[in-house]
């Protein structure tokens, strides 16, 4: 199953280092670097922007404060760990005593040295983006790790791990793809325990109970801040953006998770002060639109930010580089190890909603039930093109948020800015559509 | 500390169980408080005292029930009506309510669990296909009980000896049996030696043993539980689930004592306590999402599930948010 | 409002193609309208054009009470009261002209846009096509210019061809090379771009059907002026299909029909509370949901 303590030569590429131009290497590190700056500012000229954001902006800085943090954990011994999805239980990477990321990249340059070598294979671009910026090393913060954890998910992933594999160790773990309770359960049980193996022989340390005990407190503590932050977005004027909370929850993968915490509640304050000034994110009356579909990884902003300019404002999501990240506590009924194991193995499983799954119709009742609680008015599906999963769950979405009187957009967009315009109208028009509809309900409901 | 999630039914159900405990041994053994009452001792309640307790004024149901069925035929069975009647009213009201709040197999049961738990041993999970075996087993029982000793009262056989052993058949296999006769001759009110009751005594060590590794152990296979669960899921008592807060998290069921699977697997009914559920209230104090479970009487929920960052001490009424 | 109302609005559409201009009264009539090729300045070619168009139909400066602007190059007209995207503006335009129609197609220069009618012309749901350009009118015109024939006349020629040859390339690149080589087998022009119109007839009939209504449709946009694919889609759709008197206008007048108005003005209405499910107390006797 795992193959990253196979030192061979590399499966892809013979000549990995040479294959690519260094002036290749220098494009692509620019053009990522200015386009995390674009999207940084971009963000910051949000109007009314809690000033705590800039930490967390700091956090995803390209080659910022977190990359220089991990060069200096590893110098003295420590271990990084990527991972490539919100299944892998950070929880006990820290026990490990490592440090996790999500690496998943969000950059637009490194799909082009991806798809030179991989020609265009009709994948989903932030699989490409992802192996590109490891090919040309444009991603500071994926070069800092010493083990790769990937769930074979999707097609792309699957095989992304292994391509991966010519530049860094990699872990596969083996998701079971059809939920069926207990030998599901075993199965992915299985896995963890693998994946806890794994770790230890990394960082040459056994994971202690009290250690993983103590992790799952605080990312239980983490959790519960992020709720509150939720609590937020339900007010009529939310005084956050959706973008600053995919921000903050996409920070929670790079962090060290005390700090975010911390961080956090500190947001959580200046949120309340916020509130009583009468403050608020996005422009009057703005439709509240929820986001769905594929991962959106920072600075892969492009529809959030279009959304929030057209007159929308993200209230809520359902992604796995959003909410998701934060939204199901590890429960514990009993402390030994193997049943905190089956705890974490669970948390992470079961109630995921990623549609690698089937039968997935907790993806929809879960939707419901946000688009409820959040006020939701419209729902923007969005779909890396390329992601045969999302792309065909969206229909099915759709149908059924149809009978709920729930109007949804499909937008399917690249790893480029070419369709940037297009999209826009798009967005508008739902926008348009939602305030229409508003205005109608409202006088219908007062003429009868 | 909102790190994990704090218990708000078990400190309850653990008071209850307690005094469960207390009265039994007050009843058998004429103990202070329930034992030196007269009128207390009166008091009939299920499986809260045992025959085999030479001083105990009642019996727990199950062994009324099957001496009715022996010795009842004479009075048309007037006695061991009455008695299930009362019993399947009591569930009609209250749900296998009694399992988890008072009965005192659940709380030795417990007792062990805690025990293990606190010697970080693992719990053993049952397989599915075993649990599923499992579930039928106390049906037979009850059924097996009723077709030993109705047979043996109706031929008016009256032999003693059969009518002591078989037509008891389930007590010579009750835990409690093997207690009771074990603690009273070490406590000296029997006298040194006189017969054990051997099947009874294995089956004592098998509940120790099982239950400390399992979860309720005895609980899946005992006929008392089985006779409640045929009326329990008429009950006024409810496990209520909002379906559409369910997040499908599997924590209701890895953290159930008896692998209730209905309370994760159903996503249609309001009430989901179904047969087995014990309405122990564990899966409403672990499930993470606000209100999604609730311990209800009727329409009115006594206690529901809590997000976990914000969970009210002791909160045992639930108070609805918002309005 | 206090003062009267002024009896023209101005719609105004800045297609990627042409740049369309109509002028409505308050009953909803099209007084004047204008078309021209979009520059790459459209804010003052826009303005220019009105002016031309308000100077031909008499029509003085003063007497506009609202100037909408639409289209995708909306924002560059800096002189509009208001913008409005072309789906919102088309829906408009379609309701009025044929309140019975449900399924709305917008062929333009650069996109097709398909949109479901609900109550009171707010539309349900809408779908365009995503980056590839085949059939739309940049295609058509493409098509046109590589069998050298004006486009203005491509509808009428390909309706009178009596069987359309099969085009099945639908990347506007792709299409042109099948073109010429049919051009090259000796095959008659005509029954070429009938084969073209048929697949561009298809093409939005896929649309029709993604919609999924029953209803009629309606065809605007610029491509609704050529008959070719009009006749090709009624014949596919085997359903009622609506053809306006200026196709192409639809945009420029929804636009300008969306210029509040006294009694129906739509206010931005701030949404009032977040509903709260209620458990009704019946529910509560019924064990069973749903
Ligand atoms: S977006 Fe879709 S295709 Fe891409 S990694 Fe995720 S699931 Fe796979
Ligand atoms: S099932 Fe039997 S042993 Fe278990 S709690 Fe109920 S009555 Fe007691
Ligand atoms: S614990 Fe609650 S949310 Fe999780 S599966 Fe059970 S009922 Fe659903
Ligand atoms: S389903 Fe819940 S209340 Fe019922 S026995 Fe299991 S944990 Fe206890």
């Amino acid at each position: 199953m795992s193959r990253s303590d196979q030192e061979g030569p590399p499966r892809y590429l013979k000549d990995r280092e040479e294959y690519f131009s260094d002036e290749q290497r220098k494009r692509t590190t620019v053009e990522s670097r200015k386009m995390e700056k674009r999207v940084r500012e971009n963000l910051r000229a949000q109007k009314d922007r809690p000033a705590v954001m800039k930490y967390f902006d700091d956090i995803h800085t390209y080659g910022g404060i977190r990359v220089k943090e991990l060069k200096e954990f590893r110098k003295t011994g420590g271990k990084v760990v990527g991972t490539l999805c919100v299944m892998v239980p950070f929880e006990l990477i820290n026990a490990a005593g490592a440090r996790g990321v999500r690496v998943s990249s969000g950059y637009y340059e490194p799909v082009h040295p991806a798809n030179e070598l991989l020609g265009d294979a009709g994948l989903c671009p932030m699989v490409k983006s992802t192996i590109g910026a490891k090919m040309v090393h444009s991603d500071p913060l994926a070069e800092e790790i010493d083990l790769l954890v990937c769930p074979a998910t999707c097609d792309g992933k699957l095989k992304l791990a292994e391509i991966y594999e010519d530049w860094a160790p990699v872990m596969m773990m083996n998701i079971p793809r059809v939920k069926t309770g207990d030998t599901t359960s075993r199965l992915w049980m299985g896995e963890i325990k693998f994946l806890k193996q794994k770790l230890e022989e990394l960082t040459g340390r056994k994971i202690k109970r009290k250690a993983l005990l103590n992790e799952i407190g605080k990312w239980n503590d983490a959790q519960a801040a992020w709720g509150r932050l939720l609590e937020y977005r339900k007010s009529k004027t939310p005084p956050i953006s959706g973008q600053d909370m995919m921000l903050i929850a996409q920070a929670s993968q790079k962090d060290e998770i005390t700090r975010w915490t911390k961080k956090v509640k500190d947001l959580e304050k200046e949120l309340k002060v916020m509130v009583r000034k009468g403050l608020h994110a996005g422009e009057t009356g703005a439709a509240r639109i929820m986001l769905a579909g594929s991962p959106m990884i920072y600075p892969n902003f492009k529809i959030p930010s279009l959304v929030e300019e057209s007159g929308g404002l993200i209230v809520s999501d359902e992604l796995c580089s959003g909410h998701r990240i934060m939204s199901d506590p590890v429960m514990l009924d009993e402390r030994s190890m193997s049943e905190m194991l089956m705890a974490l193995a669970e948390r992470y499983f079961f109630p995921c909603t990623c549609p690698c799954f089937s039968p997935n119709d907790d993806r929809i009742r879960r939707m419901k039930e946000s688009i409820h609680l959040f006020g939701v008015e419209g729902v923007v599906f969005h779909t890396l093109r390329g992601c045969h999963l999302n792309n065909l769950e969206a229909t099915k979405i759709e149908m059924k948020l149809r009978e709920a009187e729930i109007p949804m957009i499909k937008l399917e967009s690249e790893y480029d800015d070419g369709d940037v315009e297009q999209v826009r109208t798009r967005i508008e028009a739902f926008v348009e559509m939602i305030k229409t509809r508003r205005a109608f309900s409202v006088k219908k409901e007062g003429s009868s | 500390m909102d790190r994990f999630k704090g218990s708000i039914i078990r400190p309850w159900r653990l008071l209850f169980q307690f005094l469960g405990v207390a009265f039994l041994l007050g009843q058998s053994f004429g103990l202070p408080p329930f034992g030196t009452s007269p009128m207390l001792r009166t008091l009939f309640l299920p499986n809260a005292s045992c025959r085999y307790v030479d001083t105990a004024p009642t019996s727990c149901f199950y062994y009324q029930f099957q001496d009715g069925m022996t010795s009842g035929a004479s009075t048309y069975y007037v006695d061991v009506i009455v008695v299930l009647l009362i019993i399947v009213l009591m569930v009609l009201v209250l749900g296998r309510i009694w399992c988890s709040w008072l009965c005192p197999f659940g709380l030795v049961q417990e007792g062990l669990a805690y025990l293990r738990e606190n010697l970080n041993i693992r719990p053993y999970r049952l397989k599915w296909a075993h649990r599923e075996l499992l579930r039928p087993v106390k049906y037979v029982i009850l059924f097996l009980t009723v077709l030993l000793s109705l047979p043996i009262g109706l031929s008016g056989l009256g032999l003693l000896g059969c009518q002591s052993t078989l037509a008891l058949p389930f007590c010579q296999v009750c835990p409690a049996k093997g207690f009771f006769t074990v603690s009273e001759q070490l406590l000296g009110l029997e006298p040194w030696g006189t017969a054990l009751p051997l099947l009874a005594i294995v089956s004592l060590l098998l509940f120790l043993v099982s239950s400390f590794f399992v979860k309720m152990a005895f609980c899946r296979i005992c006929p008392m539980g089985a006779f409640m669960a045929l009326f329990s899921r008429f009950s006024l008592m409810w496990l209520e689930k909002d379906v559409d807060k369910c997040t499908k998290c599997r924590i209701c069921l890895r953290v159930c004592p008896v692998d209730h699977d209905r309370v994760y697997e159903d996503m249609e009914s309001v009430d989901v306590a179904g047969s087995d559920c014990t309405l122990c209230g564990r899966c409403v104090e672990m499930c993470p999402e606000e209100g999604c479970l609730s311990l209800s009487f009727g329409p009115k929920r006594l206690a529901s599930s809590k997000k976990p960052g914000r969970l009210g001490f002791l909160g045992m009424f639930h108070r609805k948010e918002g309005k | 409002m206090s003062e009267p109302l002024k009896p023209y609005d101005v719609g105004i559409d800045v297609g990627a193609i042409s740049t369309k201009v109509a002028v409505v009264d308050k009953e909803r009539k099209l007084v004047a309208h204008g078309v021209r090729l979009t520059t790459m300045e459209p804010g003052k070619l826009a303005r220019s054009l009105l002016d031309e168009v308000l100077k031909e139909a008499g029509v003085d400066n003063g007497q506009i009470q609202y100037i909408v602007a639409t289209g995708q190059g909306r924002r560059s007209v800096d002189f509009a009261d208001m913008a409005r995207t072309e789906i919102t503006a088309f829906s408009k335009g379609a309701y009025y002209l044929h309140p019975e129609s449900v399924i709305l197609i917008d062929i333009g220069g650069q996109g097709i846009r398909a949109m479901r009618r609900g109550e009171m012309g707010i539309i349900e749901d809408f779908r365009t096509n995503d980056k590839c350009s085949s059939g739309t009118g940049s295609f058509l015109d493409a098509m046109a210019t590589a069998l050298e024939v004006d486009i203005k006349d491509a509808g009428s020629l390909a309706v009178s061809s009596c069987g359309g040859e099969e085009v099945c390339a639908t990347c506007t690149v792709f299409a042109e090379s099948e073109v010429v080589s049919m051009i090259a087998k000796g095959k008659k022009k005509e029954d070429i771009l009938a084969g073209l119109d048929k697949m561009v007839a298809r093409k939005v009939n896929g649309l029709v059907n993604s919609m999924r209504s029953k209803g009629p449709v309606f065809i605007g946009g610029g491509v609704g002026e050529n008959i070719g694919v009009v006749e090709e889609l009624k014949s596919v759709a085997n359903r009622e299909v609506f053809v306006p008197e200026h196709p192409q206008l639809i945009g420029a007048m929804g636009a300008a029909f969306m210029a509040p108005r006294e009694h129906e003005g739509e206010k931005e209405v701030r949404r009032e509370e977040v509903v709260v499910k209620k458990r009704s107390f019946f529910d509560l006797f019924r064990k069973v949901k749903r």
